[in-house]
């Protein structure tokens, strides 16, 4: 096992650099000028050159390039046009906030997904079946920023229940903080949710139509035990690859939402650094976004290991 | 590795896949619909222009205010929803407008400019003019203390300039004409110019020519400051980026004698605490206002105007003068419109009351005036009037045909980032078409605009907005490298005359001259001055309703 780790975790440098080189790429065939930006409107030609010049932002592509990946080679990634301080440390400060929203986002999806998906696959072409999917459908459909300014609009500004925005550290107040988290949780949890919803739906019904159900059915086991034993258990390894690959996108994903709801995370600082064109800080962010798919990747894989002792990885 | 499960990981991460890429999807839109570093108010809105400057109290500071108001008192934190978070705290490194309105409420010039817009002494205590303008020496407040408790020299006054004639743009601009920066003793300085510079006043009136410690502007020779000593109202507490910027009041600051006027005189600061919440999404920062969140929201929904003013509690501003807008002509010779016959044609063709509504919806929000300054300056002048808003179909028609204009497209840059830009740039692009104009409307985001304008040969058209209540040779088209590339030896010959000139009456002549130049050039299309909308909560006394915003004299009912 520890050498299959292994081996995926030297796996991942190639995928990275990849992503890396075309980000690298893509930034700098994007027109658009960090130092137009950070000068201000009323900024003359010969100062942003000069600034340009100073930042190394005249040098040829490759060498911009080989300074990056020289420096990124030694835990390095360079420092932020516009942040005044490292790319890292900017990342990392940003985490919290995304790290939090990501795991509520996620219990809320989990909660409506699974209970959805069961639901509808247990009592499969009733109308409950096709009332949950309609919401499912529903949630799938709706454009993140549309159902986030809509809970605002109706918890915050009409009922005034919750903040409308804003994000309180956890170490500042507990509900202080939750009470900022529970719209952008939702917001962001209703269209993992769905999705999640529709494939526990199909990966249910079409466990249900296994023979070992049939042979559990038959050996007169509840129908409560011969769900969660014997579908639900099998059905597991693609729910969690789902509930995993979910994670990994909200952690990346995020963007949307936390521009809404002003929270300052991982997304909001790649919305901002790419409409300033900070180039090392959005090449380390998406570099960031990268590993934590990786990562993640990892994890589920291991975690099916343990899922279902069937699997075993070569050592 | 994996096998006998009904949904393999390809297919799950296929699907990922593509959900992931609606997200990306999404991003964009949303990058698509705000910025962070605005040239101009994306959308705005006007108030009864010139409203009463505040009248605080000093019933606690020392100082003596001549118009006390009995209400006035300390205390509370003000939370304030600005549009982003600021490229810099640093007046002199950037010129971001938000950047000068949260940062001088801690640093101070040696002038201020007072209701109309005309420089009156800041930490300056009084200043004479000598040998035609030519010499100007200014003795400075003897009474003033920075924020880490060092008194106001000379030295430091010296030592700021310097920084700021190399860093800032206009800075750079006023020191071509400077032979000499001296001292004279502790708290005078004297400048000796190399020709008469009536516009020093001007320049040293805004917030870029602030004066910071001398160790302080020596260790920042050629970047951003990183860390922030003035002598204003208000110090430098902690900025938490995407959280706050946050100030506290300066127990010790020493206001100046005679009332508050315009953006100086008499100020006090009575908040402990002002907080600047970066908040881009527009309707989030109306939301916040209307919840209590923030006490002051700036740059609102000029549609949300009737929806503010139904709330009991929120006092919406209408803000004018503020911007002016319009369509700026690429002149340099890489582009078709370097011919001033195609310019004028286009000029002749346009109406401006319905591109002025399509930017700023209602004629509250926005006024109809040929002239590059607001009628509250002194600078405002009729000058080349007759080429506003002529509405000329013929002349137009005419007047592209002497262009020799052969119907090759009009590159057109355009953003929706800021809503006014794309659609006044609309009607106009039908106006023109009418005539028989090709235009090439692309939309982009505005960072790759402001980068696109630089280069001469990639543009023809773009619309951006201006000061409307700035002296008309700070306007940044006047320079020659500004996107736009306006040259012309009349406007320069003016200029220079207006840059000398302290008389009042000659330089409203010269403004008006300089007004001429600019319309009988054809140096853009201007369509009107658009306002922008703010907005409060009514516990808010003594705000003073000008173009830019700040909150000394300000505190809490």
């Amino acid at each position: 096992m520890t050498a299959y780790i292994l081996r995926r975790l030297l796996l991942a440098i190639p995928v990275m650099l990849l992503v890396a080189t075309a980000t690298f790429l893509l930034l700098h065939m994007t027109p658009g000028d960090p130092v137009a930006v950070l000068l201000g409107p009323d900024a003359t030609t010969e100062q942003i050159a000069e600034l340009r010049r100073e930042l190394g932002l005249n040098d040829p592509v490759y060498v911009q390039y080989g300074r990056w990946v020289a420096g990124a080679l030694r835990g390095d990634l360079g420092q932020s046009i516009f942040l005044n301080k490292s790319v890292t440390t900017a990342i990392f400060e940003r985490l919290a906030p995304t790290a939090q929203l990501s795991i509520l986002a996620s219990l809320v999806a989990i909660v409506i997904g699974l209970s959805l998906g069961i639901l509808s696959a247990v009592r499969h072409g009733t109308a409950l079946d096709l009332g949950a999917m309609l919401i499912a459908m529903i949630g799938i459909s709706m454009p993140t920023f549309w159902l986030g300014l809509n809970l605002i609009f109706i918890f915050a500004v009409s009922f005034r229940l919750l903040p409308p925005q804003g994000y309180q550290p956890l170490h500042e107040g507990l509900w202080d903080n939750l009470s900022r988290m529970i719209l952008p949780a939702i917001t962001l949890g209703a269209g993992q949710g769905a999705f999640l919803a529709r494939i526990t739906r199909s990966v249910v019904l079409e466990t249900l139509r296994e023979d070992y159900v049939r042979t559990a059915r038959a050996k007169g086991l509840s129908e409560r035990r011969v769900l969660v034993g014997h579908v639900l258990r099998n059905g597991l390894i693609p729910i969690t690859t789902v509930i995993g690959l979910t994670f990994a996108i909200l952690m990346g994903g995020a963007v949307v939402t936390e521009q809404v709801f002003n929270i300052p995370g991982i997304g909001r600082l790649l919305i901002q650094a790419v409409l300033r064109r900070d180039f090392p800080l959005i090449q380390g962010i998406v570099l960031f976004i990268a590993f934590v798919y990786v990562l993640i990747n990892l994890l589920i894989d291991i975690l099916y290991a343990f899922l279902d002792p069937r699997i075993r990885y070569a050592e | 590795m994996l096998k006998g499960h009904p949904i393999t990981r390809r297919q799950l991460l296929r699907r990922g896949a593509i959900l992931a890429g609606g997200s990306v999807v999404l991003t964009g839109l949303l990058a698509a619909c705000r910025g962070t570093t605005p040239e101009a108010s994306p959308t705005a809105a006007p108030a009864p222009a010139g409203q009463a400057t505040p009248t605080p109290m000093s019933v606690i500071t020392p100082a003596q205010s001549p118009t006390p108001a009995t209400t006035a008192k300390r205390g509370g934190t003000l939370r304030v929803a600005i549009i982003g978070e600021p490229p810099a705290l640093d007046p002199q490194f950037t010129t971001a407008t938000l950047t000068a309105n949260i940062t001088w409420h801690m640093f101070e010039a040696l002038f201020y400019r007072d209701k109309q817009f005309s420089p009156k002494p800041l930490l300056a205590e009084s200043y004479e003019f000598t040998e035609n303008n030519k010499v100007l020496t200014i003795k400075l407040r003897s009474n003033v203390k920075f924020h880490d408790g060092r008194p106001l020299t000379a030295d430091d006054a010296i030592a700021s300039l310097l920084r700021y004639s190399k860093l800032s743009g206009r800075g750079r601009n006023l020191f071509t004409r400077v032979a000499n920066l001296d001292k004279v003793d502790t708290h005078t300085i004297r400048f000796e110019f190399k020709e008469p510079t009536g516009i020093a006043l001007i320049y040293l009136a805004q917030v870029d020519s602030f004066i910071m410690p001398k160790d302080l502007a020596e260790a920042y020779p050629d970047k951003g400051l990183e860390q922030f000593i003035g002598t204003g109202p208000f110090k430098f507490k902690e900025r938490l980026p995407d959280r706050y910027i946050a100030l506290v009041r300066n127990e010790d600051y020493t206001p100046v004698d005679g009332g508050p006027d315009g953006y100086g005189g008499t100020k006090i600061p009575y908040f402990d605490e002002i907080r600047f919440f970066p908040v881009p999404e527009q309707a989030v920062r109306g939301d916040g206002l209307v919840t209590g969140e923030f006490d002051f929201a700036e740059q609102l929904s000029l549609d949300n105007y009737d929806a503010f003013k139904a709330e009991p509690n929120l006092a919406p501003q209408v803000t004018m003068p503020y911007y002016f807008y319009g369509a700026h002509f690429n002149k340099s010779k890489e582009s078709i419109m370097s011919n001033p016959k195609l310019r004028n044609a286009l000029l002749a063709a346009v109406d401006v009351e319905p591109v002025a509504r399509a930017g700023f919806s209602r004629p509250e929000f926005y006024r109809l005036y040929s002239s590059q300054s607001a009628p509250e300056t002194p600078w405002h002048t009729d000058g080349g009037a007759e080429y506003y808003n002529q509405r000329n179909d013929e002349k137009a028609k005419q007047l592209l045909a002497e262009a020799g204009y052969d119907g090759r497209p009009i590159r057109w840059l355009s953003t929706k980032e800021y809503s006014y830009n794309y659609n006044m740039a609309l009607v106009l692009k039908q106006q023109l078409e009418a005539i028989g104009v090709t235009i090439d409307l692309q939309v982009m985001d505005w960072a790759t605009l402001v980068k696109t304008r630089s280069q001469r040969d990639a543009w023809d058209i773009f619309i951006t907005g201006h000061e409307s209540y700035q002296h008309p040779v700070l306007q940044p088209y006047m320079n020659p490298t500004w996107p736009g590339f306006w040259e012309n030896a009349q406007r320069d010959q003016l200029v220079q005359q207006l840059m000398g000139e302290t008389d009042e009456a000659r330089i409203k002549e010269l403004a008006r001259e300089l007004d001429r130049v600019w319309w009988e050039d054809a140096v853009m299309i201007k369509v009107c001055e658009g306002a922008t909308l703010r907005a409060y909560t009514k516990k808010l006394q003594g705000y003073a309703n000008l173009p830019d915003w700040f909150f000394w004299n300000c505190w809490f009912a």
